[in-house]
């Protein structure tokens, strides 16, 4: 068998904004605009540079409710970029982008084939030899039942055969569960690799005799996907050995980071831990832009600074401005304040005046989460409310409920050092 | 805890005072107005929780009497351990410095402690308060006079609860309001829901991508199909209107071709015929007329020449002349100079004939030539002159020094005759040794110390004799009063019992036997008491005689020891006298020796001393006067000799000078420099003479010069045969000669032009000639060349010629603008075709159709494209398609702001509902006490006319209920009863906070000002009551309150305050 090589890729989510990052200014805007695009633009130009034998795109390319043509036009002007140099290109639906959802009638060129909503088999030449047999299958539709998509063994005479599909392996509980497999059904199939997509942070599953793995999504798009994020490139030898490298080919990287203010004294010390922080992380970003979250934690005397007025935004502000004007650049998300006061909760709670009242109706709540649903309801249950927001979960109102102590504490009981 | 004494400085009106010994209970102070009582109150507040950050704008009692702005509490802890609590005005409220009772430093965590963690506020409202703060309470709502009783008791630092409620729901009405319109996210939900309209427009329009595609397809073949029509008959227009175009070289080129044919073909015809023709035949014209005048020139010229007279004699001596002419100035030059030398040479002759006869009677030019004035006939002057001057100069100094050693002599003379003079007033002395003085007088003083010791040894002598008689008496008088004591008597003693017995008896026997007894004891008593006396002073005398004894003893070792110190100084004075005797024979004195004798001798040796001091320098100085006089003799002598010397050398020298002068022929009494003067004499002599000699040379060389000139001249003027002018001087005939010469020559100049000139004319003559011959020839050849006989026949031909060119040219004019309009060759042949089966109007109708059809089809064409545009343009937006992702990162932002509004107003609602609920626990669990005990003190203040206090469960307000049952809310009671409601409420929180913190003190200033007499008393009464736990210190400015007080309880300590200071009533 001759050698050869492929891209595994998935989850392009092409022209799908990025969520939760409010309101962005300057260059970086336009360039995060476009970010799902230069990533795509990455992989194909991995693709070329490296002269691989074909591309596997396991689903996810872009999100069939915002009909973007935008992201479809790309894509096909990706692949052809590709068939011109000789590289065919296979590619399968997911839930996101099923095969009823919206799709504009696009001319392929020679060399792409899209997987239909039935498994089909797929066979690719290197050289004069026929060596790779792919099978796959697309999503008809994203409601499918946990069957679909079963089916794949090995068949033909081709030494080499890959099973390109969307799917769950394990569970995640950052995804949907989208025809769930579990890691043995996938060995019985008797592949060689197993190109998976839907889960958006890269995973090797298997590494070894099955390949078995989830390249992640190309670009992170909240704050829940920081990290590089990238493609598969996979070199599989005369032997059929096969050796993967991951490589990034994000525009921009999130980060989240949390910067503890126990030590810090004033604010001087903040700013300069703060700048420090954006420091390492445009070191992290290697060569590209970052966007990042900081969350203060920890108690300390900054504690009653940054629940005044306007600082958190007026430090949030400056920050962006040096972060605007540093190579690469760096775009502060967020700041987020999870610092709580010098005072000690616990004997506070016990303490019988006020304050140690309601810190024990807090402590109540958290030991029944469930209740806290009914304190927030007015809004989630209004009908606007319904459309909007997501009813929160109990961890998220778990959290909140921190933030509510903390927040008492400070209405309640008067700065020290004032 | 409670206070024990406190010192407060800088504070107000006070300045450095202490308070002390404040009693447990309760503390009345008095004081008028001004007198510090809300300083004092404010002060403790100050001192426990700081001073009012700036921003509050409070009264922070600035020193008004100096001091340092501050102080400090003395605190008892229940346990009775006192803590110093101070703090000064300062950054941050004032530090805070904390003692312990072990010395050691604590921090506000310890006040913390002290105070039960009670913050400033619940102090400031509950436990130390002024009559405006009892009153707030009044001037608030219900709901806020209930928060303000929770945040007395809630351990919460900012002023009310409600006040923070009410905060926060502020925020969240900011945030969130169902059916809202403004709040953040009410906003932002309709903001969400005009971003999806939008958003559902623009998908609308994606969906009819496909549909769009189709129809721009359809459009594009449409379009094709119509170009190629309109190609068509674009290209059939453009043929008609060529044609058109045409139409008129057409019709032309027809025509022309007709009117060639008709011409005579005259192929060849010089190019530029009739214009040469012309011009050959007025070169022709010219050139006879230039003949013409030629010929009349000559004529004039032949005439002019034969009136010219050539004078050759003049011509040939031209050149001889011009040399003389030169030579004229010259000529003039040296007959002038000739004139001025004459005089001058014969008064040189004249002056060197005196200058010779200067230096000598003999002297002429030859000597003169002769003399030897060479540079070393010179040098051996200044030889001899330099030796004699040498020598003179020896010979000058040795008289120089003959004469001042004479001069020295004299003086040294007079000098040792002075020195004579006065050694011999001086009388020459005995001794003329000074040693032998000094060691006489040494002597003297020494004689003279061991006679004055000899004295002293006498006065000793003399003294010890003198304490010998003293210690003798001294011996005496102690033996009489060692005799005296020892002779001290008893009996008065014993005389005394014995009359004390008697008097004893005798008064018993008087007065009775008691009071004899009596007066007996009495008397016994006293003679016992004179008895122990006089043992006492016994004792002490014979002490006294022990002593005496021990003093006799001393004075009579002294006497002992003295006899031998006398017997050794008359042993010394003995020897003394021996030693003087000694050295008095050792000087020279006889007999015996005293003190009068020694200074005598001693005067005589000083009057030695000085005699020799005086004699000794005058001797000296005759010696050496004597000596100075031979030295100056013997230098005389040598200067003498000297002198005669230096002059025999002078002399000698001077002998051979003469002899050298001599020889040189000079007169012999010549110094050297009279010698040099001579020579340099000479010199300029001979310069004078060879200048004369070439004076002389120089005017015979002129003489020969003028002479020859003036011959020359002759010469001349006899070869031009100008005979006439021989008896003329020099330079009149030389002028006249060049004169003619210049005539001669201007005629032979004009005759010499005239003669070239009419050589040229004759040339010029001839080639003109030969150029009308060469042109004659030309006319013919061009005769020949158009093919004809004669001029008429040439200009005929070249006319039609001409005519047949331009008729070619038109020709080929229009040939070129239908090749231009139609092509050439084969399409050229076709166009002319066309046009001939052409007529103008058939062409204009054509043409007029295919405009319109053209302009038609162009118009359908442009709708197509439009169309086109319009498509293709929507469907590269719909490609493109950033609108819609733009819209769905907007909506994106905004779900984020959504977001986080939405966590922030649930936060803020938790937190609301927390407080509400906690509100709710703490007023259920907490309050009662306090409202029990509260009713308790309302209850003994109003004296039972109001027994209950109540506060609705879930309702926020409080009532009060009366005697006769009736419930009163706050508004209807009346000032003093409401203000004795917020006291009693305030001492029933007091209570409770001391059943589960340390109590604390309490301060009241003059709160009982709106309580009649009645309850004032009962006020006092619940006072005191708390005052059994509670330390208070009640501030008054009324004294019938403090009687009041007194009334109670008497021993109530009062302290009254007064101009900055305090002390107890």
């Amino acid at each position: 068998m001759k050698s050869f090589s492929f891209i595994h890729t998935a989850d392009l989510h092409l022209d799908s904004p990025f969520r939760g990052l409010r309101q962005v200014d300057g260059e970086i805007a336009d360039l995060l605009k476009d970010a799902t695009f230069r990533a795509f633009d990455n992989v194909v130009e991995l693709a070329l540079k490296n002269k691989v034998d074909f591309l596997l795109v396991a689903g996810d390319v872009y999100d069939a409710a915002d009909r973007s043509l935008r992201a479809q036009l790309k894509f096909a002007d990706g692949l052809k970029k590709l068939a011109v140099a000789g590289i065919r290109s296979f590619v399968c639906h997911g839930n996101h982008d099923p095969l009823d959802g919206w799709s504009a009638s696009l001319h392929w060129p020679d060399g792409v084939h899209i997987f239909g909503p039935q498994l089909e088999s797929v066979s690719m030449s290197i050289g004069e030899e026929e060596v790779v047999l792919i099978h796959g299958i697309s999503y008809p539709h994203n409601q499918i039942d946990d069957s679909f998509g079963r089916g794949f063994k090995r068949q033909g005479s081709q030494p080499f055969q890959v099973g390109l599909f969307h799917c769950s392996v394990g569970s995640d509980p950052a995804h949907e569960i989208y025809a769930p497999r579990t890691q043995e059904e996938l060995l019985t199939a008797n592949l060689d690799y197993w190109a998976l997509g839907h889960v958006h942070r890269h995973r090797v599953l298997k590494d070894g005799h099955p390949f078995i793995a989830y390249p992640g999504t190309t670009q992170g798009r909240h704050i829940r996907e920081t990290g590089p994020r990238g493609c598969l490139l996979v070199q599989v030898s005369g032997s059929g050995e096969v050796s993967a490298r991951f490589e990034p080919v994000d525009a921009a990287r999130w980060f989240s980071h949390e910067l503890h203010i126990d030590d810090l004294e004033t604010e001087g010390d903040l700013v300069e831990a703060l700048e420090g922080v954006c420091e390492e992380t445009r070191n992290e970003a290697q060569e590209r832009p970052a966007i990042m979250r900081i969350s203060l934690r920890g108690r300390g005397p900054l504690h009653s600074v940054l629940r005044r007025g306007q600082v958190v935004e007026d430090l949030t502000e400056r920050l962006r401005e040096i972060g605007m004007e540093s190579k690469p650049q760096v775009w502060i998300e967020q700041i987020l304040v999870n610092t709580s006061t010098a005072i000690d909760l616990d004997s506070r709670r016990q303490s019988a005046d006020f304050l140690g009242e309601v810190l024990r109706v807090i402590e109540g709540f958290r030991l029944e989460p469930e209740q806290l649903h009914e304190l927030v309801c007015e809004l989630y249950q209004d009908r606007r409310g319904r459309r909007f927001l997501e009813t929160p979960a109990e961890s998220d109102l778990l959290e909140v409920l921190d933030e509510v102590e903390i927040l008492c504490l400070d209405e309640l009981v008067e700065e020290e050092s004032s | 805890m409670r206070l024990a004494g406190l010192h407060i400085d800088g504070f107000g009106i006070f300045h450095n005072l202490d308070i002390t010994g404040l009693s447990p209970g309760l503390n009345v102070f008095l004081g008028e107005n001004e007198s510090g009582k809300t300083t004092l109150l404010a002060f403790l507040r100050i001192i426990l929780f700081g001073f009012p950050p700036g921003q509050r704008r409070e009264n922070i009692y600035p020193p008004l009497a100096g001091g340092r702005h501050g102080g400090y509490l003395n605190l008892l802890s229940g346990d009775k351990e006192e803590y110093v609590v101070s703090r000064y005005h300062g950054s941050k409220r004032g530090p805070l410095t904390v003692a312990l009772p072990d010395g050691s430093q604590g921090d506000a965590e310890v006040v913390r402690q002290l105070t039960g963690a009670a913050t400033e506020d619940l102090f400031r409202t509950v436990f130390a308060f002024s009559l405006e703060e009892l009153q707030r309470f009044e001037s608030l709502k219900k709901q806020e006079v209930k928060a303000a009783i929770y945040s007395a008791g809630a351990g919460v630092g900012k002023t009310s609860i409600a006040q923070v409620e009410k905060g926060l729901e502020a925020s969240i009405g900011r945030l969130y309001k169902p059916g809202g319109k403004n709040p953040t996210i009410n906003t932002l939900f309709r903001e969400l829901q005009e971003i999806d309209r939008t958003i559902g427009e623009k998908v609308a329009e994606i969906d009819r991508y496909d549909e769009l595609r189709h129809e721009l397809d359809q459009v594009a073949a449409q379009i094709d199909l119509m170009k190629d029509r309109l190609g068509t008959k674009r290209r059939r227009l453009e043929r008609v209107k060529l044609l058109e175009a045409a139409w008129e070289d057409w019709i032309n080129l027809c025509r022309v071709r007709e009117e060639l044919a008709e011409l005579p073909k005259i192929e060849v015809f010089p190019a530029d015929g009739i214009s040469r023709l012309e011009k050959l035949q007025e070169g022709k014209r010219l050139l006879n007329n230039h003949k013409v005048g030629l010929v009349h020139k000559i004529e004039q010229s032949e005439k002019q020449l034969g009136s010219i007279e050539v004078q050759q004699k003049w011509l040939d001596a031209a050149e001889d002349v011009r040399l003389l002419n030169r030579g004229l100035d010259r000529f003039s030059a040296s007959r002038q100079e000739l004139t001025e030398l004459q005089p001058r040479l014969e008064q040189e002759k004249e002056s060197l004939a005196k200058e010779l006869n200067a230096l000598g009677p003999n002297w002429n030019l030859e000597i003169l030539s002769n003399f030897d004035a060479s540079i070393s006939a010179r040098e051996e002057i200044h030889r001899n002159q330099e030796r004699l001057t040498q020598v003179r100069d020896v010979q000058r100094q040795a008289e120089r020094s003959m004469a001042h050693a004479k001069s020295a002599l004299d003086q040294a003379k007079a000098r040792a005759g002075e020195a004579e003079k006065a050694a011999k007033q001086i009388p020459e002395p005995k001794e003329k040794d000074p040693r032998v003085l000094l060691e006489r007088r040494r002597s003297l003083r020494s004689l003279r110390k061991v006679i004055l010791s000899g004295q002293e040894l006498q006065n000793d002598l003399e003294g010890l004799k003198e304490r010998q008689e003293d210690l003798q008496e001294q011996e005496d008088r102690l033996h009489q009063q060692l005799e005296a004591i020892r002779t001290v008597p008893l009996w008065p003693t014993g005389f005394a019992g014995f009359a004390s017995v008697v008097a004893g008896m005798v008064i018993g026997w008087y007065w009775g036997v008691a009071a004899g007894l009596t007066i007996a004891f009495v008397v016994l008593l006293i003679s016992l008491a004179l008895a122990w006396s006089t043992l006492q002073q016994r004792r002490q005398q014979e002490v006294q005689a022990e002593l005496l004894m021990q003093q006799l003893e001393q004075v009579l070792e002294k006497l002992n020891s003295l006899n031998g110190e006398e017997t050794q100084c008359s042993e010394q004075i003995s020897s003394s006298v021996q030693e003087v005797e000694r050295q008095a024979a050792a000087i020279g004195i006889a007999g015996h020796v005293t003190l009068e004798g020694v200074d005598r001798a001693e005067a005589d040796v000083e009057v030695e001393q000085e005699t020799l001091h005086r004699w000794q320098p005058a001797s000296q100085r005759y010696h050496e006067s004597k000596e100075d006089l031979e030295r100056r003799q013997k230098e005389l002598d040598e200067a003498e000799k000297n002198s005669a010397e230096a002059l025999k050398k002078f002399q000698d020298l001077e002998k051979q000078w003469q002899g050298w002068l001599r020889q040189a022929g000079l007169a012999e009494n010549l110094s050297p420099h009279g010698a040099l003067e001579i020579m340099e004499r000479i010199r300029t002599l001979r310069q004078q003479a060879g200048s004369q000699a070439q004076l002389e040379e120089r005017f015979q060389l002129l003489e020969i010069s003028v002479k020859d000139y003036e011959k020359n001249a002759e010469v001349i003027a006899e070869k031009v045969e100008a005979r006439d002018l021989l008896r003329e001087d020099a330079d009149t005939v030389v002028y006249r000669l060049v004169e003619g010469l210049e005539r001669a020559e201007e005629a032979q100049r004009k005759y010499d032009m005239l003669q070239r000139q009419l050589e040229d004319y004759q040339a010029e003559k001839k080639q003109k000639e030969d150029e009308l011959q060469q042109l004659e020839k030309e006319l013919e050849n061009l005769y020949r060349e158009g093919d004809a006989e004669g001029e008429d026949q040439f200009r005929q031909r070249a006319h039609l010629y001409e005519l047949r060119l331009r008729t070619k040219e038109a020709l080929e004019r229009h040939q070129s603008s239908l090749e231009n309009l139609g092509g050439r060759g084969d399409d050229q042949d076709r166009f002319q075709e066309e046009l001939q089966q052409c007529s103008p109007d058939r062409l204009h109708g054509e043409r007029d159709e295919l405009a319109e059809e053209v302009q038609n089809l162009e118009k359908e064409l442009s709708s197509l494209q439009e169309s086109h545009g319009r498509l293709n343009e929507r469907k590269e937006q719909l490609e493109s398609a950033e609108e819609l992702s733009h819209l769905r990162e907007q909506r994106n932002v905004l779900m984020a702001e959504l977001t986080d509004a939405a966590r922030r107003w649930s936060a803020l609602t938790m937190c609301l509902r927390f407080l509400q609920k906690g509100r709710q626990i703490y007023e259920k669990e907490r309050k009662q006490p306090v409202v029990k005990e509260s009713e308790h003190f309302f209850r003994a203040i109003t004296n039972g006319r109001y027994q209950t206090i109540v506060a609705p469960q879930g309702e926020e307000r409080i009532q009060v209920i009366g005697a006769n049952d009736n419930r009163y809310e706050l508004d209807m009671l009346s000032r003093g009863t409401a203000e004795q409601l917020y006291l009693s409420l305030r001492f029933g929180y007091i209570q409770e906070f001391g059943r589960r913190a340390r109590p604390l003190p309490v301060v009241m200033d003059d709160i009982l000002v709106n309580f009649d007499p009645q309850r004032v008393r009962a006020a006092i009464s619940t006072m005191l009551e708390l005052a059994s736990k509670n330390q208070i210190l009640f501030f008054t400015c009324h004294p019938e309150t403090v009687s009041l007080f007194k009334k109670l309880d008497k021993n109530i300590p009062v302290w009254e305050l007064k101009g900055g200071e305090c002390g107890k009533a």
